[in-house]
């Protein structure tokens, strides 16, 4: 079962940069900085994402989707760094701006998985970091995408489209199931389209 | 021509028509509807000898979706022209059922999934006309038979029934009787 987020970035260029963590609730007063993590077992792959000491917890505000109850952060004047050690842990650093020319506002996608991420404009590098990590039967997964990018996770349709700061609190919202988004791609819905290439999903039809 | 036979479609829940799973391991079978299609465009219609509910539609498609995730999902498409022939989309929230190759047509059937459980057997079908649809009883009490036309849908009845107007030179029960290869003594 999959959920299908999309993410649309109308970025205005002057802007400054801003994160958007959508996908599951993050834990905030860790005294280690770690807001959310991904991970059981020694062998497994870790994944983390930490704020470095310049971003304090009421820098994070949370919303929810309307329609369902699935949360999402945006931290404004921040931007993302992330190293990757092998198998065996990737990490997500939230710092505060330094005033460079990083102005683009980043998307993670964190939670149960897998999930598959879609660039919506073709970009190839839109998607910097897309690791699970499977433990038990249960898998953790982290997308971090630089541009407009769809997320196919469970059953549902998602969208993040925002303007400017001001509609922040509205950049996560319900498009529709799988099953609609299938419906319109066969209908005729060239977006919806784009996304069942992305999945590969080819419905079959009567020769 | 498009033809949906089996169950009634629920109208009210947007774009799915019909679903059915028979377990929460067990495959989910669901019938669903494109954007483009509005609810008049679905017109009811009766068969002869039972309440089996059909519905016809004049200008669709069918696509489906088949995965390994235990989902069948059949998609119906509006479309500007119809479909050059007549296919129908079986569904049964029962026993399930079989489908037997009209003479004419030897390769009717182009999906077939059933949703298994311990009581039922949940089924849906794509099945291009001719054909003839066997429709399972519980406990092996006696099928009952269809003959999917190419102009429209009609009840044969029970074996025995078609057995009889097989005997009584009815083509359809005939072809029906030599297609099952059923074991009729004779003197």
């Amino acid at each position: 079962m999959s959920w299908i987020y999309s993410y649309h970035s109308h970025m205005l260029r002057h802007t400054p940069p801003a994160v958007i963590i959508a996908g599951d609730e993050l834990e905030l007063d860790n005294k280690d900085g770690i807001v959310w993590y991904g991970y059981h077992r020694k062998d497994c792959r870790r994944i983390l994402i930490y704020r470095t000491p310049g971003i304090t917890p009421d820098m994070f505000e949370r919303y929810t989707v309307e329609g369902t109850n699935k949360p999402f952060y945006v931290v404004r004047h921040v931007k993302p760094r992330w190293t990757r050690l092998g198998d065996y842990e990737t990490s997500v650093f939230l710092v505060p701006n330094d005033g460079s020319t990083h102005n683009h506002t980043t998307y993670l996608w964190v939670g149960r998985g897998p999930f598959t991420p879609i660039p919506c404009g073709g970009h190839k590098d839109t998607v910097k970091i897309n690791d699970r990590t499977f433990i038990d039967r249960k898998c953790y997964q982290m997308c971090l995408a630089t541009r407009a990018v769809w997320i196919c996770y469970d059953e549902h349709v998602y969208e993040v489209c925002w303007d400017s700061y001001e509609t922040f609190s509205s950049a996560v919202k319900l498009v529709g199931t799988r099953d609609e988004i299938i419906a319109r791609a066969l209908a005729g819905d060239k977006e919806c389209q784009k996304i069942l290439n992305g999945l590969n999903i080819n419905p079959q039809q009567i020769p | 021509m498009l033809y949906i036979i089996g169950e009634y479609l629920n109208f009210r829940d947007g774009i799915l028509l019909w679903s059915a799973c028979n377990g929460a391991t067990r495959r989910v079978l669901k019938l669903l509807r494109a954007p483009n299609i509005a609810d008049d465009q679905f017109i009811q219609c009766k068969i002869s000898g039972c309440d089996t509910p059909v519905y016809q539609l004049k200008q669709g498609t069918i696509h489906w979706i088949d995965t390994s995730r235990k989902e069948t999902s059949v998609f119906i498409i509006g479309t500007k022209t119809p479909e050059p022939k007549a296919v129908y989309v079986v569904l049964n929230a029962d026993q399930g059922f079989g489908v037997i190759a009209h003479p004419s047509n030897s390769s009717p059937v182009h999906l077939h999934r059933t949703s298994s459980g311990s009581r039922a057997c949940s089924a849906i079908a794509v099945v291009s006309a001719p054909a003839f649809v066997e429709r399972y009883r519980y406990d092996g009490s006696p099928k009952d038979y269809f003959y999917l036309a190419e102009n429209a849908p009609s009840y044969l009845g029970s074996r025995n029934a078609v057995i009889a107007k097989a005997f009584a030179d009815d083509d359809v029960c005939r072809q029906l009787m030599q297609q099952a290869g059923w074991d009729i003594g004779t003197l």
